[in-house]
């Protein structure tokens, strides 16, 4: 599925993160530019050109619910707990990035997400799925359980569960209703993109590139 | 809700609700943000305006004269639509039209001494940070506290930060747990360069870092460290009582608040 084929698509919780974890801080009069090394640009560009096409981005409720609950917490340490972060801010490798660093960023993003959902074309949509249909998508996954793919994404991500959360299961029920794939790069869909889409539990994956 | 029971009763006697100040100063300030400012407002209008305001007052545990049931009358006012209630770091009450409507039926019911004492009030008093009407009102002046006490105080807050900043540094990182260790870190880097020479000021700060300190250490005790019932935690009033340390490292030029806008980060390493 191509970037520009659909009206709307629907972002996952880390591509949100992503787009908005974007800072200017001064550094010992240095300005520096705070942003998730690989990934910040990649969404920030794929997201100029949805808006140029008129493409409208969605999201639900559920996935807002957790970026405030574990998700920029998570990206937030990840980021100051890379190497290349503290080269790029000039702190030596063995010293920790503090606690009210992190939260400073952690804020900033927050307030971003925010003002984020009063942008005209970006909608977040109060969906819940229905009990059965999370059912018949955790059976789907548990099918796969003992495949080697199965095997080797649950090693990948260190998780004893096949299945994604209800949240992502949620996102899966919500693409499959609107019509609208999924821009993500979370490995629970990405690994079994062909799979999802065959099997018709969700309209589409797209892989942010 | 106790308080509309409580306020259908005294407006069917053709009495002013109980809320009226809440609604009162909202109507003359618009927006006010914190829920200690609605409660600072009214307790001067109280104590020094003399209006005839029903909420009862007690010192908090940063030693604050507080009342919650204003804040829960504020929040609960949004039910009946006369005011807007939002959340970021802070709460945030802004008056609504059916609001407006509400202050403008019973105006004329309050003495019209009550209401130029209370404008009088909030135009004498209603923009100055929390931290200076402390150091003003509360005649905290009078409290003398030795130095050598100050420095006992500081150390031991230093000891209860480094305990709670590295078992909140165990924990699973989440939204919650990042505020906590945030903001137990930036409490700590106040301990480290609080030089104040005012002793006022000195006493303001320790009893604001020394309160959010306890309260923080009284959530432990009841999460029992658990992450996950820590995760699950609202933590608004944290996020408020944070915002009032910042202010006052800020006022009393200690650190610039952590999130300000135009700052170096520099500020905010040790040396």
């Amino acid at each position: 599925m191509s970037a520009g084929a659909s009206k709307k698509v629907i972002y996952d919780a880390n591509v949100i993160i992503y787009y908005c974890f974007l800072h200017e801080e001064r550094i010992k009069g240095k300005t520096v530019t705070i942003r998730a090394i690989e990934s910040t640009n990649k969404i920030q560009r794929l997201t100029e050109q949805f808006l140029i096409k008129g493409v409208e981005i969605e999201t639900i409720s559920g996935v807002i619910d957790e970026i405030f609950d574990k998700g920029i917490a998570k990206i937030v340490d990840e980021y100051c707990d890379d190497p290349r972060t503290k080269d790029l801010i000039g702190i030596p490798a063995r010293v920790q990035i503090t606690n009210r660093i992190r939260l400073r960023l952690a804020r900033k993003t927050e307030g971003k997400i925010l003002r984020l959902q009063h942008k005209p074309w970006f909608t977040v949509v109060d969906y819940h799925a229905k009990e059965e249909e999370v059912e018949a998508v955790k059976s789907f996954y548990e099918s796969l359980r003992g495949t080697p793919k199965m095997i080797e994404h649950m090693r990948r991500k260190g998780t004893r569960e096949a299945y994604p959360s209800n949240v992502d299961i949620a996102l899966l029920m919500y693409s499959k209703e609107s019509g609208a794939p999924i821009v993500t790069k979370d490995s629970d869909f990405t690994y079994f993109k062909h799979e999802l889409e065959q099997r018709g539990l969700c309209h589409g994956i797209l892989i942010d590139p | 809700m106790s308080m509309q029971k409580g306020s259908e009763g005294e407006e069917a006697k053709g009495n002013v609700p109980k809320y009226w100040p809440i609604l009162y100063v909202l109507y003359r300030k618009k927006r006010i943000c914190n829920s200690f400012d609605i409660q600072k407002d009214l307790y001067l209008a109280k104590m020094a305006g003399n209006a005839p305001i029903e909420y009862a007052f007690v010192d908090d545990y940063c030693g604050r004269p507080c009342c919650t049931s204003i804040k829960q009358d504020a929040i609960s006012l949004a039910d009946q639509g006369y005011v807007n209630v939002s959340f970021e770091n802070e709460w945030i009450f802004e008056i609504t039209e059916e609001g407006v409507k509400k202050v403008e039926d019973f105006i004329d019911k309050l003495p019209v001494e009550v209401r130029k004492s209370f404008d009088y009030i909030l135009e004498e008093y209603g923009s100055l940070p929390m931290v200076k009407l402390r150091d003003y009102l509360y005649g905290w002046h009078s409290r003398l506290v030795a130095p050598e006490e100050h420095e006992q105080l500081k150390r031991q807050l230093l000891d209860e930060t480094e305990l709670l900043l590295s078992e909140f540094s165990c924990a699973e990182s989440n939204g919650n747990s990042l505020f906590l260790r945030g903001s137990i870190d930036y409490c700590m880097l106040i301990l480290k360069r609080e030089n104040l020479d005012d002793t006022t000021q000195k006493d303001n700060l320790l009893t604001f870092v020394d309160g959010y300190i306890r309260k923080i250490l009284l959530l432990k005790e009841i999460t029992r460290g658990n992450t996950e019932i820590l995760r699950h935690i609202c933590l608004n009033d944290f996020k408020e009582d944070f915002e009032l340390i910042q202010e006052a490292s800020m006022v009393y030029d200690v650190l610039p608040a952590l999130y300000e806008e135009d700052v170096d980060l520099a500020v905010f390493v040790e040396d």
